[in-house]
């Protein structure tokens, strides 16, 4: 990155105390995690009914989620940064809404749209499906939180792709579509990346609005953070175990951004 | 009609930005020149699609309408400033990119932009990320890119525009090789005044949108029509108006003779080539008309030669403002540096005058 000659320079004692504090804070209780995790036991934790439920759950909630938000986020985001109609920036703020909303409220939000009573729910009810407290509404709620981050990462790339490059694709005998697929979307494919990446993360983190909009069902609906919330009073071992994988996961996935996708997106946004 | 007919209009957030008419014949290049924000870019955008035409605009190709053909149906080729080759293909998948979108196999396009590779001299490129490439390469392949769709109009901005002067030069003989073979229209804007006289076979002046001269280069150059182009192509322009008796009373305050005047009180547009231009220590004493003390501005190298920058010394006498170009012997005998008093002189037949 930068050559430029290292500042010889002492840095300011209250700065460095400081900051070590938070360093501290943020990093102490993971250590916890690590050093009272059942490391002796974990062979048999990892095996429990509870754990291994939660975490197939937690798979298919995080990853429906990933697939959902790939398959409509990224056209959301294309319309929100190429796409002049009125009222863009009123629409670009509220699809943020959720990322800062409680999720325990988005939960309700999504019971008073496809609950029984809800908006659309009742249209479902008479085909004869019912959508809370099945896995389908744990994909759904993990959608809801995790979309925005995709959207709001993806419709950065899309804004500032050099046009260019698109007209000139398009002189050369590209529709719209294969333009799209074969220029926009290659040259925003690092912002994709850290985009799904992040709203994968957040999917796997979910636990406000599924417990309301999914509940807490062992197998169907318990994903491992609410796993992690249910047993901890009764089977720490189970929880510090769940909370152990989830922990690995997390860092995995911020060491891989950091290191493989964030960087081609440096250079790019360099060029 | 075969060829390009271009009647354009466009405005953006109410301002006019085009508004001209154009035809082309096939085979023929076309440069474009004009200030910054005349409207070159805009044209050439409009020629591929790329901006909304205002009614009664009409960009017609070949005898087929194309003012509402999508970009992608109109076979014209737009080679934007530095080439914009896709920087997540390699060289050969750029070239490959039209032909694979006009339905070819992977295979066959990569075999045709091979060739075409090949016929810029630039085949070893092939496998090399488009990034990693200069920025004359980069020129080499752009341009093999769009002439391996076979467009029937080439559209180049600025083809040379980020060039230093050794790719310049080379881009500038591939440019007069290859596209005079093109046997559509192409259309080449440019900045640089060798550029246009060299490469192009007629020149199109557009200032604010409209196209003020409409010329082949050599009577371009023998008479410019504006201020702007006789600058671009490094010349002395003086405007002002005729007074009687073989005199032009300039813009800026001064006077010169000249022959072959149009009539009293017309506008005109005096130049002068900066060679055509002598200095001298003492007044001179020979036959040209022109005559002026002048205070050195400035001197640089141009070429082999040294061009001088001249103020008029006394205000009235002579254009305010001149440059002459004078081997490098001649500035060692006169003596001349920034701040030195000489005399210039010019013959009154060496002085173009065109109305204005």
């Amino acid at each position: 990155m930068s050559t430029a000659l290292k500042r010889r320079s002492r840095p300011p004692a209250a700065l460095l105390l400081l900051a070590l504090l938070a360093g501290t804070f943020l990093l102490l209780p993971l250590i916890g995690i690590i050093i009272r995790a059942p490391w002796g036991d974990l062979r048999r934790t990892i095996t429990e009914p509870v754990v291994q439920q939660a975490f197939g759950v937690s798979l298919i909630a995080s990853t429906g989620a990933l697939v959902a938000c790939l398959l409509v986020g990224v056209p959301l985001a294309w319309v929100l940064a190429r796409v002049d109609f009125p009222g863009r920036s009123l629409v670009r703020g509220l699809v943020l809404v959720p990322m800062v909303l409680p999720p325990v409220v988005g939960g309700v939000a999504l019971l008073l749209a496809f609950g029984p009573r809800g908006m659309l729910g009742q249209t479902f009810e008479l085909m004869g499906v019912t959508i809370p407290f099945t896995t389908a509404a744990t994909v759904m709620a993990a959608t809801f939180v995790s979309l925005p981050f995709l959207v709001l990462t993806v419709e950065a790339a899309f804004g500032s792709v050099d046009e260019r490059y698109e007209d000139v694709a398009e002189t050369l005998g590209g529709s719209g579509w294969h333009v799209f697929r074969t220029v926009t979307v290659p040259l925003c494919r690092p912002a994709i990346f850290s985009g799904a990446t992040l709203a994968w993360a957040r999917a796997l983190g979910e636990f406000g609005a599924t417990i309301t909009f999914a509940g807490s069902i062992a197998g169907v609906t318990q994903t491992m953070p609410l796993a992690v919330y249910e047993v901890l009073p009764t089977r720490p071992d189970d929880a510090l175990t769940l909370s152990l994988l989830l922990l690995a996961i997390s860092a995995t996935v911020i060491v891989l951004l950091r290191s493989h996708w964030l960087g081609p997106l440096r250079t790019v946004s360099q060029q | 009609m075969s060829g390009l007919s271009v009647r354009a209009q466009v405005t953006l957030a109410g301002v006019t930005r085009l508004d001209l008419s154009l035809h082309a014949e096939p085979g023929s290049v076309i440069a474009v020149v004009g200030p910054n924000g005349a409207g070159k870019s805009t044209l050439l955008r409009t020629v591929a699609g790329l901006v909304e035409l205002s009614t009664g605009s009409k960009v017609m190709v070949d005898g087929h309408d194309l003012t509402r053909a999508a970009p992608a149906l109109r076979r014209v080729a737009y080679v934007p400033q530095d080439g914009a080759l896709f920087p997540h293909l390699t060289v050969l998948d750029n070239v490959a990119y039209g032909v694979r979108a006009s339905g070819e196999g992977r295979r066959a396009a990569r075999t045709q932009a091979r060739e075409h590779l090949q016929r810029l001299n630039v085949a070893d490129l092939a496998d090399r990320p488009a990034t990693s490439l200069s920025g004359g390469q980069s020129q080499r392949v752009a341009l093999a890119r769009a002439l391996a769709t076979h467009p029937k109009v080439l559209l180049l901005d600025e083809p040379t525009g980020s060039l230093d002067a050794v790719a310049k030069t080379d881009v500038q003989s591939l440019l007069r090789h290859h596209v005079r073979d093109f046997p559509g229209v192409t259309l080449l804007v440019t900045h640089d005044p060798s550029e246009a006289l060299t490469v192009a076979s007629r020149v199109v002046v557009l200032d604010d949108g409209s196209v003020v001269q409409d010329d082949t280069p050599e009577r371009l150059v023998r008479s410019p029509g504006s201020a702007w182009l006789a600058k671009m192509l490094n010349l002395n322009a003086w405007p002002g108006h005729v007074r009687g008796r073989g005199i032009v009373e300039l813009e800026d305050g001064g006077q010169v003779s000249a022959t072959d005047l149009p009539g009293v009180e017309v506008s005109v547009l005096v130049t002068a080539s900066p060679t055509s231009l002598m200095l001298y220590t003492h007044k001179p004493s020979s036959s040209a008309r022109n005559a002026w003390p002048a205070t050195v501005t400035d001197v640089h190298p141009h070429g082999e030669r040294v061009r001088v920058s001249l103020d008029a010394a006394r205000p009235g006498e002579g254009p305010a403002r001149a440059v002459a170009e004078v081997t490098v012997a001649a500035i060692s005998d006169l003596n001349v540096a920034p701040g030195s008093l000489v005399w210039a002189a010019v013959k009154a037949t060496d002085l173009t005058v065109s109305p204005m």
